[in-house]
């Protein structure tokens, strides 16, 4: 389980601009959740999730995992037990680097950066038939450069090289945002498959609407720094899209937002 | 005809030299976008150390592997001031190049010009008792190719390990380097070391094989380096066969041969800097021409 746990942020503190974006600001991740969490611009999401993985830290307030407090602990460390799928497919993957380079670099996560080769070759059928469940063709092009991907193609990989190595947490940060509808749905039921056949536990920022109702066990909706939803369960499952739409509406509109 | 064998041979010695120079400015400069100034001060401090330990007597194999780990300290040093102080990274090889200045001075007792023209050198002693009388006149430039290939290769095979991929990573997109739980910071120190280590290599090289050592003798290092690099890139970059590590010495190569020719043609060597600059500016235009592009220039 991991916690953020009285979280205090205020940006450009102590400035004409100061903003006061959490203010005594809690949530409890559990195991095996899939997290949608949905709010227009401002509201948070993106900070919250830049305080779990410790690319910033709060004023106040601690991050809590498994008993543990982490509020200290550098990012590059955290990614030991924390992945997480960026909005711009570019940032998963190493552009000059081959596929077959991509993926045995993330199987080596955990291990020692030693003077050990890189890549084993009895490693290779493993990668194929893990390639192939993307039905991508791409086990077939295992010696291509990751940047001649498209965009999807690449996404996908991030997907699946960011769940090789077992995971504690798997943030999505807008994954889906930069692709179009048709490969937008091809991530998700792919992100929904790994989660379900590894066990992940998922925080999930979308701004579709669509995949934040039917995706996951529990929804959340953030507006000022604030979880103005929290449904889970049977709740989230009987929830009707116009009731979030209702909501979201009454949020953007006090912001001269519509939808 | 004897003259241009010379020449060319001239060429080729001098070219394989600044070619394992090449090498380590191609890891900082093409692996890690890093333009690291350090190196006009570290290819004289490899210098500088072999010189005092050539004169001391020391087995001259051995100045070699001192060369490269006093280089590779130095990289450590930039890369300190750089990862962990934060300072830029133009900064902070300006910095360690300036310190350097005076570090070499120290190293070889205050004489801006050191001659070793009595000692041992890796050209005049150990291997070079092998060749035979008849090729007496290519024993040097045997040995440098022996050398360069071999820091070549080995380079290559570090670049294939996990730690080389790391490296490769880390200028690649450094938002992997912390998401496989590393840190990107340590991982550049240790390019600089290596990138570092093989310029101090080819300066102890250089004094070995002209048999002094000389405080100038960095000076323009860097836009060697990188004028190698980009040379190469641009002249044997697109050959699918030829390894980048290859590219960049035949880049020094060439360009040794440019500088030459040019010398040979009657320039006068007070200009030679400026010629330096030109053909550096050359080689970038050219290549930004062939690759279509408009914008970076890298």
């Amino acid at each position: 389980m991991i916690e953020l746990s009285h979280i205090y942020k205020t940006f450009q503190a102590g400035t004409v601009n100061e903003s006061v974006l959490f203010s005594d600001f809690n949530l409890s991740i559990h195991d095996d959740d899939f997290i949608a969490v949905i709010g227009s611009n401002g509201s948070g999401k993106t900070t919250m999730l830049n305080l779990l993985c410790g690319s910033l830290s709060p004023d106040q307030g601690q991050i809590i995992r498994d008993g543990k407090d982490i509020t200290k602990m550098k990012e590059y460390k955290r990614s030991q037990f924390i992945s997480r799928v960026y909005q711009d497919p570019s940032k998963g993957s190493c552009p000059s680097f081959s596929i077959l380079e991509n993926i045995a670099l993330a199987d080596n996560k955990g291990k020692p950066f030693n003077l050990g080769f890189g890549i084993k070759r009895d490693r290779l059928d493993y990668y194929r038939t893990m390639l192939e469940t993307l039905k991508l063709g791409l086990e077939n092009r295992l010696h291509d450069k990751v940047g001649s991907l498209s965009g999807g193609q690449r996404q996908a990989l991030a997907m699946l090289t960011s769940t090789m190595t077992p995971t504690s947490l798997m943030i999505l940060d807008e994954h889906t945002a930069a692709l179009d509808p048709k490969t937008a749905d091809n991530i998700m039921e792919l992100t929904n498959r790994l989660v379900h056949e590894k066990k992940l536990t998922t925080l999930m920022v979308t701004h579709n609407l669509k995949f934040a109702l039917q995706y996951g066990n529990r929804l959340i909706m953030m507006h000022q720094g604030h979880a103005i939803m929290d449904v889970s369960g049977e709740e989230k499952k009987n929830l009707p899209l116009s009731d979030i739409l209702d909501k979201f509406n009454e949020i953007s509109l006090e912001y001269g937002n519509s939808l | 005809m004897d003259i241009i064998v010379s020449i060319i041979r001239g060429i080729l010695e001098q070219g394989l030299i600044y070619g394992i120079m090449a090498l380590g400015i191609y890891i900082t400069y093409c692996i890690l976008n890093f333009p690291d100034l350090s190196v006009d001060g570290t290819f004289p401090l490899g210098a500088a150390v072999t010189a005092i330990l050539l004169s001391l007597g020391f087995n001259p194999w051995l100045a070699l592997v001192a060369a490269f780990g006093c280089g590779a300290i130095a990289g450590f040093v930039t890369g300190f001031f750089h990862v962990k102080l934060q300072i830029t990274d133009l900064l902070s090889g300006i910095l360690t190049s300036t310190a350097l200045y005076s570090v070499n001075l120290m190293i070889v007792g205050g004489t801006a010009l050191l001659s070793i023209n009595k000692a041992k050198t890796i050209f005049n002693s150990g291997l070079a008792a092998f060749f035979p009388e008849s090729m007496s006149r290519y024993v040097t430039l045997v040995i440098i190719f022996i050398l360069a290939i071999v820091l070549k290769l080995l380079l290559d095979l570090y670049l294939k390990t996990r730690s080389g991929m790391l490296l490769r990573a880390t200028g690649d997109n450094e938002v992997m380097v912390t998401s496989l739980a590393k840190d990107s910071g340590k991982v550049k120190i240790v390019g600089l070391m290596i990138a570092n280590g093989l310029v101090a290599v080819a300066g102890s090289v250089l004094c070995q094989q002209q048999r002094y050592f000389e405080i100038s003798m960095g000076t323009g290092m860097l836009v060697m380096g990188i004028a190698s690099v980009i040379i190469g890139m641009a002249l044997f970059g697109k050959i699918p066969v030829i390894k980048p590590t290859l590219v960049v010495i035949f880049g020094a190569i060439v360009y040794k041969a440019c500088l030459s020719l040019a010398i040979n043609m009657g320039i006068n060597p007070n200009n030679l800097k400026l010629l330096m600059t030109i053909i550096f500016l050359i080689a970038l235009i050219s290549r930004r021409a062939m690759d279509g592009k408009g914008g970076s220039v890298k």
